[in-house]
C-alpha cells in the first residue's frame, strides 16, 4: 500500500547537481536506510520525497505520483522528521503533537474529537501522556525526539521519513528511539525511510539499504550485501573491519592505522 | 500637540459636528475635548498648548527590555530526565480520549479580557474635561446595547458630550489599539520573530513619510480626497507601500526568508526616515504639525473616522483570525509547515497583507502609535501561551483596553492640554512591560 518508488530523481540546487538520477524501491511496511558520507545527498533525497524540494524524475507512494498531489493530500501520505526539528519553546507537548493533524483539517483548522483522540493516542503510544502540558523548551533530548515522533504519528501517514533521528542522542536513547520506530513500523504498518550515519545501527534495524555517494546510488540491497569492507573503504575513506553479529547482520568497526610511521 | 492653540483660531466647531471632512489626527479644528469649551461653561477655554518635545523621540523606541529571550531556549537542553519510554505501553492509538487539555482556561482568559476592556471603556467615557456622572454614563452606555432600554439621568448636554465626543474617541482608541496589537501578533507569527512590529517592516515609516509629504507639500490636513482627509489617505497608502517595498526588496535581495524581510524593512525605514527628515528640515513651518502626527493622537476623533476605519478593521481582523492555526503551524518553520500540507509563502503573504491593512487603517485615523503592537502581544503571550487562536483575540481585547486607558491619560494628565498618545504608551507602557517581564520570568526557564 505504502510502497515508495523513486526513479531517476534529480535535484539541482544553486546550479549544482545534488542528486543525479537516484532510484529507490522500498517495500510497504519495511525499513529502508539511506547511507552515505557527509554531503552525499541523503537529506536532499528525503526532502525531495516529502516534496519540499523541486526535483525531476518520478516519485511514487502506493503507486501514486506525489508531485501531482496537493500539499495536503501528500501530507496525509508522508510524514517527515527533519534532522533538527523546530520546537517552539513555549508550545506545550499536546499542542505540538496536535499540529500533526494539520493535513486532516479544513482551512479554519478546527480539530474534531477524533483529531484530539488521535493526538492523545500518539502521546500515549510514545509514553508522553504525562508530559502533555509540559513546555517543549523543558524537554530533554530523548524526550524531544519522542515528541517529534508523536507528531509524525498523529499525522497518520503510511510513510515515515526520518533524517538522522539519533544524531543528538546518547547510546541508550539512540536504541530507545530506534526500537520505538521499529515497533511503530510493525504495529502501525508504517513504511520507514531513514538516513543514518551509524552503519552498524543501520545494519541492525533496516531491511534494505541504499548507499548514496555524490548524489548517485552506488549499492543497494541487504546490509550484508551493501556493507562490505572494500566498499566502505572506497566510499568513506575509512579503514574498517566488518564482523557478523551472530544473527546475520554486519557490525562495522573502525580500525587504527598500525603501519609504522 | 498644539491642538489647544489651533482650537483658539478655529473655535466653535462643536463636537456634534460629525460631518467634518478630512478629520485625521491632524484635523485640529475643535477637536475632541476642546469642543467642550462651547458646551460647558465651567471648562476654561484651552490655552497652554503642549509643544511636542523632540527629546521624546528617544522614549518612543520600546525595544529595550529582553524581548528576544522567548526564542532563546530552542536548543536541546541536555538530557536530565531519566524518564524512559523503553517499556512502551501497547495501547491502541484510538484509545479513549483523555485529559482534554485545560479546557476552561481560554474561555476564562477571554472573558476576563473582555471585562477589562468594557471597564476601560466605561472609565474612559467618564474621565475628561466635562465631568459625567458614573451612574448616568453607565446607564447611557448600557442603553446602547441591543434589547436594553434604560432611561438615563443625563441631561441633553451631557448626552451630547458622551455621544459625540467621548464615545467616538473611546471607540476609535479601542479599535486602533485592537488593530495595532493584533497586527503586531500577526507580524510576529509570520516572521517568527518576537521583535517584529509595524515599526520593523516599513509600515510606520511609510505612513510617516507619506503624511509628512502631504502636510508639507500637499495642502495639509484640510485637503480632502473624495471626502476623506488627505493625510489619513496618504498614511494608509504609505503604510501599505512601506510594507510592499520591504517585501519586494527582501525577496529580491535575499531569498525571501524572514530575516531578509526584516532587514529590508529596517533599510526601507531608515531610508524613508531620512527622506522625511530632509523634507521637514526644508520646511520648518510644518514641523510641529508633522511631529504631532508622528506621535499619534485621538483628539480629532469623531464618528466619521470610526466609520472610515471600521470596514477595513473588520476585514483585516477576520482574515488574520481565520489564519490563527496556520500561524501555529508556521512556528515550526517553512519546511515542516510544508510537510504538514501548509503553503508557507502563500499564508505569510495573506496574513502580512491583512496585518498591514490593519496597521494602515490604525495609522490613518490616529497617527503613528508605537509600543502597542510590540508589547501587548508579548504580554498576552506570557499569560495565554504561544497558540494564536487565543493570542490573536486576546491581543485584540487587551490592545483595545490598553490604548483606551492610555488615551484617557493623554487627555487628562495635563488637561486641558493633551499629551501625544505615543508618549503615553511608551512612558506608561515601558515600565509596565518590565514589571510584566519580571513577574512572569520563571516561564523562561
Ligand atoms: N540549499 C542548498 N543549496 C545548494 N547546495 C545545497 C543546498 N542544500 C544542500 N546542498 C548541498 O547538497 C549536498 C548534499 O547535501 P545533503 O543532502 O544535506 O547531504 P547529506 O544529508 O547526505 O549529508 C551537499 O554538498 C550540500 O552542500
Ligand atoms: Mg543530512
Amino acid at each position: 500500500m505504502s510502497a515508495v518508488k523513486a526513479a531517476g530523481v534529480r535535484v539541482t540546487l544553486d546550479r549544482k547537481s545534488i542528486l543525479r538520477g537516484v532510484d529507490l524501491a522500498v517495500a510497504s511496511g519495511s525499513w529502508h536506510a539511506v547511507l552515505g558520507p557527509n554531503g552525499a545527498g541523503k537529506s536532499t533525497l528525503l526532502k525531495a520525497i516529502v516534496g519540499i524540494l523541486p526535483y525531476q524524475g518520478e516519485i511514487q507512494v502506493g503507486g501514486e505520483a506525489v508531485a501531482k498531489l496537493a500539499a495536503k493530500a501528500r501530507a496525509r501520505l508522508i510524514a517527515y522528521v527533519p534532522q533538527q526539528p523546530q520546537l517552539p519553546a513555549d508550545m506545550t507537548v499536546a499542542e505540538y503533537v496536535l499540529l500533526g493533524r494539520t493535513p486532516h483539517l479544513g482551512y479554519l483548522g478546527v480539530e474534531s474529537r477524533t483529531d484530539r483522540a488521535v493526538a492523545d493516542g500518539a502521546l500515549e503510544r510514545l509514553d508522553l501522556a504525562g508530559f502533555a502540558g509540559r513546555r517543549l523548551g523543558a524537554m530533554s533530548g530523548g524526550e524531544r525526539q519522542r515528541v517529534v515522533l508523536a507528531r509524525a504519528l498523529a499525522q497518520q501517514a503510511g510513510v515515515l521519513l526520518l533524517d538522522e533521528p539519533t544524531t543528538a542522542l546518547d547510546l541508550g536513547h539512540q536504541q530507545q528511539v530506534l526500537d520505538l520506530v521499529d515497533e511503530l513500523r510493525s504495529t502501525e504498518g508504517l513504511t520507514v525511510i531513514s538516513t543514518l550515519h551509524d552503519l552498524s545501527l543501520a545494519a541492525q534495524y533496516a531491511d534494505d539499504l541504499t548507499l548514496l555517494v555524490d548524489g548517485a546510488v552506488v549499492a543497494h540491497g541487504t546490509a550484508r550485501e551493501v556493507l562490505t569492507e572494500q566498499r566502505i573503504a572506497e566510499h568513506y575513506g575509512a579503514r574498517v573491519r566488518v564482523f557478523d553479529d551472530g544473527a546475520g547482520r554486519p557490525v562495522i568497526h573502525l580500525v587504527r592505522d598500525r603501519r609504522p610511521g | 500637540m498644539g491642538r489647544g492653540a489651533d482650537s483658539e483660531t478655529t473655535p466653535g466647531v462643536g463636537g456634534t459636528d460629525a460631518a467634518r471632512p478630512g478629520a485625521g489626527p491632524l484635523a485640529m479644528a475643535g477637536a475632541g475635548e476642546d469642543g467642550l469649551a462651547e458646551m460647558n461653561a465651567s471648562v476654561p477655554s484651552p490655552t497652554g498648548a503642549l509643544a511636542v518635545d523632540h527629546s521624546a523621540t528617544d522614549d518612543l523606541v520600546p525595544e529595550s527590555a529582553g524581548i528576544g529571550e522567548s526564542n532563546s531556549d530552542l536548543s536541546a537542553s541536555p538530557d536530565r530526565s531519566a524518564i524512559d519510554g523503553r517499556a512502551t505501553t501497547i495501547t491502541s492509538a484510538t484509545s479513549a480520549p483523555h485529559r482534554s487539555r485545560r479546557p476552561a482556561r481560554p474561555t476564562i482568559a477571554l472573558l476576563a479580557a473582555t471585562a477589562v476592556l468594557l471597564l476601560a471603556v466605561l472609565v474612559s467615557s467618564l474621565g475628561g474635561a466635562a465631568g459625567l456622572p458614573v451612574l448616568g454614563t453607565t446607564e447611557a452606555l448600557l442603553d446602547k446595547l441591543p434589547f436594553v432600554d434604560i432611561h438615563t439621568g443625563l441631561g441633553p448636554v451631557q448626552l451630547s458630550v458622551l455621544n459625540e465626543i467621548r464615545l467616538p474617541r473611546v471607540l476609535l482608541a479601542t479599535l486602533v489599539g485592537a488593530l495595532l496589537a493584533q497586527a503586531g501578533a500577526a507580524y510576529q507569527g509570520v516572521f517568527r520573530n518576537p521583535l517584529s512590529d509595524s515599526g520593523t517592516i516599513g509600515a510606520s515609516a511609510g505612513a510617516g513619510m507619506a503624511a509628512t509629504l502631504v502636510i508639507v507639500y500637499g495642502g495639509g490636513p484640510e485637503h480632502t480626497v473624495a471626502g476623506i482627509g488627505a493625510v489619513p489617505l496618504a498614511a494608509f497608502v504609505g503604510a501599505l507601500g512601506g510594507v510592499l517595498a520591504s517585501y519586494v526588496l527582501g525577496t529580491l535581495v535575499g531569498r525571501g526568508g524572514t530575516a531578509s524581510l526584516i532587514l529590508a524593512g529596517v533599510a526601507v525605514s531608515s531610508f524613508v526616515g531620512a527622506v522625511q527628515t530632509f523634507v521637514m528640515q526644508r520646511s520648518t513651518a510644518d514641523v510641529r504639525q508633522v511631529y504631532s502626527w508622528l506621535f499619534g493622537s485621538f483628539a480629532a476623533s469623531d464618528w466619521s473616522l470610526v466609520r472610515l476605519a471600521l470596514p477595513y478593521a473588520v476585514i483585516s481582523v477576520l482574515i488574520v483570525s481565520v489564519h490563527a492555526r496556520h500561524l501555529d503551524v508556521l512556528a515550526l518553520g517553512d519546511d515542516e509547515a510544508a510537510t504538514l500540507g501548509l503553503h508557507p509563502v502563500r499564508t505569510r503573504l495573506i496574513v502580512l497583507a491583512a496585518a498591514s491593512l490593519a496597521t494602515a487603517t490604525a495609522v490613518a485615523v490616529s497617527g503613528i502609535i508605537g509600543f502597542v503592537g510590540l508589547v501587548v502581544p508579548h504580554v498576552v503571550r506570557r499569560v495565554a501561551g504561544p497558540g494564536h487562536r487565543l493570542l490573536l483575540p486576546m491581543s485584540l481585547l487587551v490592545g483595545g483596553a490598553f490604548l483606551v486607558l492610555a488615551d484617557l491619560l493623554a487627555r487628562t494628565v495635563l488637561a486641558p492640554a493633551e499629551l501625544p498618545i505615543g508618549v503615553v504608551t511608551s512612558f506608561v507602557g515601558a515600565p509596565f512591560f518590565l514589571v510584566i517581564l519580571r513577574a512572569t520570568r520563571e516561564r523562561d526557564r
